[in-house]
């Protein structure tokens, strides 16, 4: 069966007219099916792709909104530039001056930890504090002042009978002999030897993990 | 009994004093002042008394034993120890020295577990350091009798 105009007429001379004409309009019927068919794929294709393009367009606009929402204040981004710089003083000054009760607890977090990297301890345990009064309620600050916090309890308890002082001297003279292994020291006396602690555990038993025994890796 | 127990007991500067050793174990070159401390009530190891550092320092594999690491802060940035970075863990231990004379010392410290790789090896020594405890006690070392003293603030 001719697909094309070109073909119909190219099998013209082959045929009579009649059959030629029929074969004609049966084309042009096809043709005029596929054409609208065409057009109503296009049309299809069209409205698809203006919704894509719409939902791409609110998309980006939701994502930028997002993004400027969670970006972090001028003051941050410049806190984060001193410490990669390491620009210490000029990081102490600035943290020290930015209100952070106005600011979000994952940027003051942040800054915390930019402090604990740079081993500016007194600089994370005052952010830390002045966290734990600002974001009483949230959940890592919290957790940075229980484990920064200054206040240590110290307690004095009366002294047990120990023999520390004998496994230390022990150590001490024959530490060098068991260079890279895990040791297990009770009253002066080796208990045991492994080279991970989970065995030297397991060889020493529930009774030997006192702690009266003095447990070490040596230094190879 | 150490020379100055007395004299330091009776002032009110400290409660209690321990022997110490002049070397970490494995490490023969290097003169330090290593205390025995027990971590957590159930592990008694040796630990460097060290200003330098700001955090006590344990062992990862001592620190899993004992299950320290539950109630942990863990920075999102790297903490230099002893001059390389490491990720790790911040958390807050009972510890408790067992004095040669005097009486006991019982506190809390902070201490950096580090996280290591897989296969990597823990090869550093503890430390008790600055920050993290030496910081909240009052001490005194006395080198020539290796004595560490210590009290409350």
């Amino acid at each position: 069966m001719p697909a094309t105009r070109d073909a119909c007429c190219y099998e013209y001379s082959y045929r009579k007219p009649r059959e030629h004409y029929a074969e004609m309009l049966r084309c042009r019927h096809q043709r005029r099916l596929r054409n609208k068919s065409a057009g109503s794929i296009l049309g299809k294709c069209g409205r698809v792709l203006h919704s894509v393009r719409e939902y791409y367009r609110k998309g980006i606009a939701a994502a930028n909104e997002r993004i400027a929402a969670n970006l972090p204040p001028l003051e941050v981004l410049a806190l984060e530039h001193l410490a990669d710089s390491g620009k210490t003083q000029e990081f102490d000054r600035l943290a020290r001056t930015i209100d952070w009760s106005t600011q979000r607890p994952a940027h003051l977090a942040r800054v915390m930890d930019l402090a604990l990297s740079l081993d500016m301890i007194t600089l994370a345990k005052e952010l830390v504090w002045r966290g734990s009064v600002a974001f009483p309620d949230n959940k890592r600050i919290q957790h940075a002042v229980a484990v920064l916090s200054p206040h240590v309890a110290v307690k004095t308890q009366p002294a047990q009978t120990s023999h520390i002082d004998v496994s230390q001297q022990w150590l001490k003279e024959h530490g060098s002999e068991y260079k890279g292994q895990w040791v297990a020291v009770h009253n002066g006396m080796l208990l045991g030897v492994a080279p991970t602690l989970k065995q030297l555990h397991t060889q020493i038993g529930p009774e030997g993990k006192t702690a009266q025994t003095v447990i070490v890796k040596v230094l190879s | 009994m150490a020379t100055f127990d007395f004299s330091l007991f009776d002032c009110g500067f400290a409660f209690g004093s321990v022997t110490y050793i002049d070397r970490y174990p494995g490490d023969e070159q290097n003169a330090r002042i290593v205390v025995s401390v027990t971590i957590a009530g159930g592990h008694t190891t040796p630990m460097i008394v060290d200003t330098a550092t700001p955090w006590c320092i344990l062992d990862p594999e001592i620190a899993e034993a004992l299950g320290l690491m539950a109630d942990s802060y863990a920075p999102s940035r790297r903490l230099t120890i002893r001059g390389t970075p490491y990720q790790g863990m911040l958390v807050r231990v009972p510890i408790t020295i067992q004095p040669t004379n005097g009486g006991q010392l019982a506190a809390e410290a902070t201490f950096f577990i580090p996280t290591l790789e897989p296969g990597d090896v823990w090869s550093h020594p503890n430390f008790l350091g600055l920050d993290g405890f030496l910081n909240h006690i009052r001490f005194a070392v006395d080198a020539q009798e290796n004595t560490f003293y210590f009290g409350r603030p």
